[in-house]
């Protein structure tokens, strides 16, 4: 398979990368990229952690959709041809890596943070059946991988805009009821 | 050290790369708010013009489109799952295409 990566760092002109890759069973986005770098160019730079899915940091563009690498088997692309670019509208560090700090500006900017109201701050008496946090359940899933932000068109368009990453902690904040704020 | 400015890849809607990626519910809340700026035009011109066929007909479509897009998202805001967001957009074109039709054969055929 051809992977084709986008390569940029800071001082040098952005390039599109071909790596030939040989595909193997079961083989992810992600275990292309670590094959790549170990057998063809050691400077290829790409975040990852986890490798199930759980931390977010491998999430990247993929055949122009965010997908987390470590979750998308090259099977289930359905081409021979795969591309890979970093996130949108994240400063680039470099290749596939971006600085996803305006994610926390953003959600701390809207004010999504818990403030209690009780001192000091009351062990959760939310139970797991609760209504309230049935409400907020598929919320709470986020990780904080910064895919959302990146496939959103809107965020282009207004800086003022804070996403959908921090709205969405936004409405967890309000829909719990020991908040304050 | 003079700070470099900062490379962001931008994903905007004119380009190209803007547009990867949308899917049957995007497509339909686009289609309806087009239909919504055309139906500003065209109601105009069927006021008007009310016997002119041709806008007689264009009115009515875009009503039915943006009506069924509309009762579409009505039904999909009590919460049903996300599978059914393109089968309710081919459902209300359907809709859209058996109702024109219906119309066009008993009053205009």
């Amino acid at each position: 398979m051809v992977l084709k990566v986008f390569r940029w760092s800071p001082g040098f002109r952005e390039r599109i990368q071909r790596f030939w890759v040989p595909a193997k069973d079961g083989m992810t986005v992600l275990d292309a990229l670590v094959d790549a770098q170990r057998r063809l160019d050691p400077t290829l730079a790409f975040r990852y952690a986890c490798r199930v899915g759980m931390c977010g940091s491998c999430g990247m563009v993929i055949n122009g959709r965010e997908r987390w690498a470590c979750r998308t088997l090259l099977k289930s692309l359905k081409t021979r041809i795969v591309t890979v670019r970093p996130l949108y509208h994240f400063p680039l560090i470099r290749d596939l890596v971006v600085d996803l700090a305006p994610l926390a500006e953003q959600t701390a900017r809207v004010g999504a943070t818990f403030v209690p109201k009780e001192e000091p701050a009351a062990f959760a008496r939310v139970g797991a059946a609760a209504p309230e946090r049935q409400r907020i359940d598929p919320a709470i899933e986020c990780i904080g991988c910064g895919m959302c932000v990146s496939a959103c068109t809107m965020v282009a368009n207004d800086e003022r805009f804070p996403g959908p990453a921090a709205l969405n902690r936004f409405f967890t904040v309000v829909a719990d009821s020991r908040d304050a704020g | 050290m003079p700070k470099r400015p900062r490379r962001i890849l931008r994903r905007r809607w004119a380009t190209t790369e803007g547009w990867r990626g949308t899917r049957a519910g995007m497509w339909a809340w686009l289609v309806q708010r087009a239909a919504a700026v055309a139906l500003l035009a065209v109601i105009v011109l069927h006021v008007r013009t009310p016997y002119w066929r041709t806008v007689q007909a264009l009115l009515l479509a875009l009503v039915l489109v943006h009506a069924l897009l509309g009762v579409r998202a009505i039904v999909l805001d009590f919460g049903l799952p996300v599978r059914w967001h393109r089968l309710l957009l081919v459902a209300a074109g359907a809709l859209t295409v058996v109702i024109f039709a219906a119309v066009w054969g008993w009053r205009w055929s």
